[in-house]
């Protein structure tokens, strides 16, 4: 490994890495537009310009050193950009020194010349990188005095993405991104000089199924999301940490929430799942569910009508519809929709509770929706996990092959669901009305909580702190993001300003507080009406029993996951080795 | 120092016990001032106009061309008080940007006039007004309804404010 020599600092980093790799690599930062990670280097923003020197030779081949014993640098007459340069043993440079400075300022202030700095209009403001440069890097005064360069703003790019040309700091990340990663050739320079202008090829739409990304790349506000646009500012929201629950890759994503609504999802970076990226599905529908038509309370089924009830009145009217059955009767259905925990809690119901095998999940399977990339089959984000943690059918135990069946002879007469969507229960929809108890855990309104008789309200994974398994085996921790009334007192939510200090009486923090439980919780409570009394007070209580039962979860603890950005399953003792993530512009601070 | 008498009584002469030439003064300072002029009125009968400089209630100003706040929610981020909640929405016009829903709360406002010195539009300003009266806490959450103002009434400000531009 070359060592290289930054800012007087001796750093390492592996052969042929550039510069401005290396210095991340190591936690530095060397200011930069256009150059990103998972894209080739175009080097056409000249803002990582660098002073680069060797050390000088003697004719025999030694080093040359001076008086002190350091070696003599002879440094390239120019300014080099440093995320072209490859790295070479006993490399020095400067990033701090005045002519890199005043180099910095100069290209900051050709690129502010036509920019607009229309601000206070801007969706990025707060967590853009020309205004974050523009503090640090730029003397603030501008000696243009002509008329800037109009170009075409709110431009549709397609059905997700507007393109404002005026902001547009030609860095050509997107372009890049749309040749490199989406493999969606449309976009290029036309034009030359200040007139240079990112267009569409003619007839063309960027409708990619990862097109969303481009805005999270770009370092100004040039492409913002037709979804969001204008929703909020970004220091009005504060972002949690989760796992995406579109389908079964687990891609790691941040939630921005204001007012206890998510307004917008963004992928986190992982380098082991989704590097920076996610695709637009994701992005665009796992908030709704969690905003919209949600079960607030949990209700119990009167006459023909769901009515609202206390937790109380739930569970004891649970327990006694329960008991009217025999163990054999009751089937329980777990979901790849719910937490590791869940389903974890919802099995040792049935197996310490029931002593009953009838347990199984149904298996999403859209292979439609997979691509090469990052999208898979398995709809569910949990799918395996729960099979991991035991929602498995029992020797003699029903499954949901032939649930249908023995609901039709009514081996089976009661259900107990901890999932909602109908889609999920195609094979045995026409059943239904046939049984005589169905209890569910539901997140939204749907057609099955419409036949259900009792429906205890679920929190969603926005409400929750848990773990999902994803398609490679990997354990992966979601935080929390939205406050219930029952986890208003999470410590460790990140919140926003708004969330800190309002107060009862101020209109943001009046929004009603869904009265919701995460499963595990139900079924604790469930269970201690069967005077069945499990210690769990939260997810973590669960998912240390987790580790304690089941081998190959073994050695796992949220600390861990959290600092690994999960681990795969049996292999808790050798985590992939943790790497400094790149992060080309947030909000700070963060 | 030489302290012989201890007490403001014993301190005293006859005439300064008596306390009665200390009333006839006064009565005469009392009796003087009705003879001035009166800084006094009649207030609410009588209303004091401010000068261009008071800061009163914070208004939107309104213009030609409507309302000419955007919607960057920088007086709502500055606001030491967290009076003030802006929700944002695209629009037709150049300025893509306005407001949907603009709220100060004047229970929270202390008139510190943070949000004015901030707006790049020019388009929040502290008004003249200072009669603030609520019966409900809700009443005092003044909507865009209550805080546009057209701009012909706030060109007192507006030219006090371009002084130090």
């Amino acid at each position: 490994m070359p060592g290289i020599v930054l800012d007087g600092q001796k750093i390492e980093a592996a052969a042929g890495k550039t510069v401005i790799e290396a210095a991340y690599q190591n936690g530095f930062q060397i200011t930069h537009f256009c150059w990103h990670p998972e894209l080739s280097v175009s080097g056409n923003c000249r803002m990582c310009l660098v002073e680069i020197g060797m050390p000088k030779r003697m004719p025999d081949g030694s080093i040359q050193m001076d008086n002190e014993g350091n070696p003599v640098i002879s440094y390239f007459p120019k300014l080099q950009i440093a995320c072209a340069t490859t790295i070479a043993e006993g490399m020095h440079i400067n990033t701090k020194k005045d002519n890199v400075v005043k180099a910095q300022e100069a290209v900051m202030e050709f690129l502010l010349i036509n920019h607009p700095l229309d601000c206070p209009i801007c969706d990025e403001a707060g967590q853009c990188k020309l205004q974050e440069y523009g503090y640090k890097h730029s003397t603030g005064e501008s000696r243009f005095e002509e008329e800037k360069v109009h170009a075409p703003k709110r431009q549709s790019w397609g059905p997700s993405v507007v393109f404002d040309a005026e902001r547009c700091i030609k860095c050509s990340r997107c372009i890049r991104f749309a040749q490199e990663v989406a493999k969606q050739d449309v976009l290029t320079f036309v034009n030359r000089g200040d007139h240079v202008k990112i267009e569409l090829f003619e007839g063309t739409q960027f409708d990619n199924q990862y097109s969303m990304n481009v805005i999270d790349i770009c370092p100004v506000g040039a492409l913002t999301s037709k979804d969001f646009r204008f929703k909020a500012r970004v220091w009005d929201m504060s972002f949690n940490d989760s796992i995406c629950p579109g389908c079964a890759r687990g891609c790691n994503i941040k939630l921005g929430v204001r007012n206890n609504e998510i307004l917008r999802i963004e992928p986190r970076t992982n380098p082991y799942v989704n590097k920076y990226w996610m695709c637009d599905y994701g992005r665009l529908t796992q908030y709704k569910f969690v905003n919209e038509n949600r079960v607030t309370e949990p209700m119990i089924r009167w006459k023909d009508e769901l009515i609202p009830c206390s937790w109380d009145e739930a569970f004891a009217k649970a327990e006694e519809s329960l008991k009217k059955f025999k163990p054999e009767e009751i089937m329980f259905i777990g979901s790849g929709r719910a937490t590791n925990e869940d389903n974890y809690v919802l099995s040792k119901f049935a197996k310490e509770v029931f002593n009953s095998g009838n347990i199984d999940l149904f298996r999403d399977i859209d292979e439609s929706f997979k691509d090469d990339f990052l999208k898979v089959s398995d709809s569910k984000p949990n799918h395996f996990g729960a099979v991991e943690v035991g929602i498995v059918p029992g020797k003699d135990g029903v499954n949901v092959q032939n649930l249908p069946e023995k609901m039709r002879y009514k081996n089976i007469k009661a259900l107990y669901i901890i999932t909602d969507r109908i889609v999920d229960f195609r094979p045995i929809l026409d059943e239904l009305d046939d049984l005589e108890l169905i209890i569910v855990h539901a997140y939204n309104h749907t057609p099955l909580t419409s036949k259900a008789d009792i429906v205890f309200a679920a929190s969603t994974y926005a409400e929750i702190e848990g773990t999902y398994l994803n398609i490679d085996k990997r354990v992966q921790h979601l935080s929390p993001a939205l406050v219930t009334a029952e986890n208003m007192r999470f410590m460790g939510m990140k919140m926003s300003r708004l969330d800190k200090f309002g107060a009862s009486n101020d209109r943001w923090t009046q929004h009603k507080l869904r009265n919701t439980l995460p499963h595990w919780k139900i079924l604790t409570k469930l269970a201690e009406q069967f005077a069945v009394k499990w210690n769990f007070k939260s997810a973590k209580d669960v998912f240390k029993e987790i580790t304690e039962k089941i081998p190959s979860f073994a050695g796992m603890s949220y600390e861990k996951l959290i600092e690994y950005q999960g681990l795969t399953l049996g292999k808790a003792v050798q985590p992939d080795p943790k790497v400094v993530n790149y992060e080309s512009h947030v909000m700070k601070p963060n | 120092m030489n302290i012989t008498k201890n007490t403001e009584a014993e301190r005293m002469n006859f005439w300064e016990r008596m306390y009665i030439p200390e009333i006839a003064r006064g009565l005469g300072l009392t009796l003087n001032q009705v003879f001035k002029p009166k800084f006094t009125r009649q207030y609410p009968e009588e209303v004091w106009e401010p000068e261009g400089s008071y800061r009163g209630r914070p208004v939107l100003v309104k213009d030609e061309t409507g309302e000419r706040c955007v919607a960057c929610g920088l007086c709502s981020r500055v606001c030491p008080a967290l009076a003030i909640e802006v929700h944002a929405s695209e629009t037709e016009k150049d300025k893509e940007r306005y407001p949907v829903k603009f709220e100060i709360n004047m229970l929270r406002c202390i008139f510190c006039g943070f949000c004015e010195e901030v707006c790049p539009e020019e388009a929040i300003v502290m008004s003249k007004d200072y009669h603030l009266v609520f019966q409900s806490q809700e009443e005092a959450i003044l909507g865009k309804d209550k805080l546009e103002v057209p701009i012909a009434k706030l060109q007192d400000r507006l030219e006090f404010l371009r002084q130090y531009r």
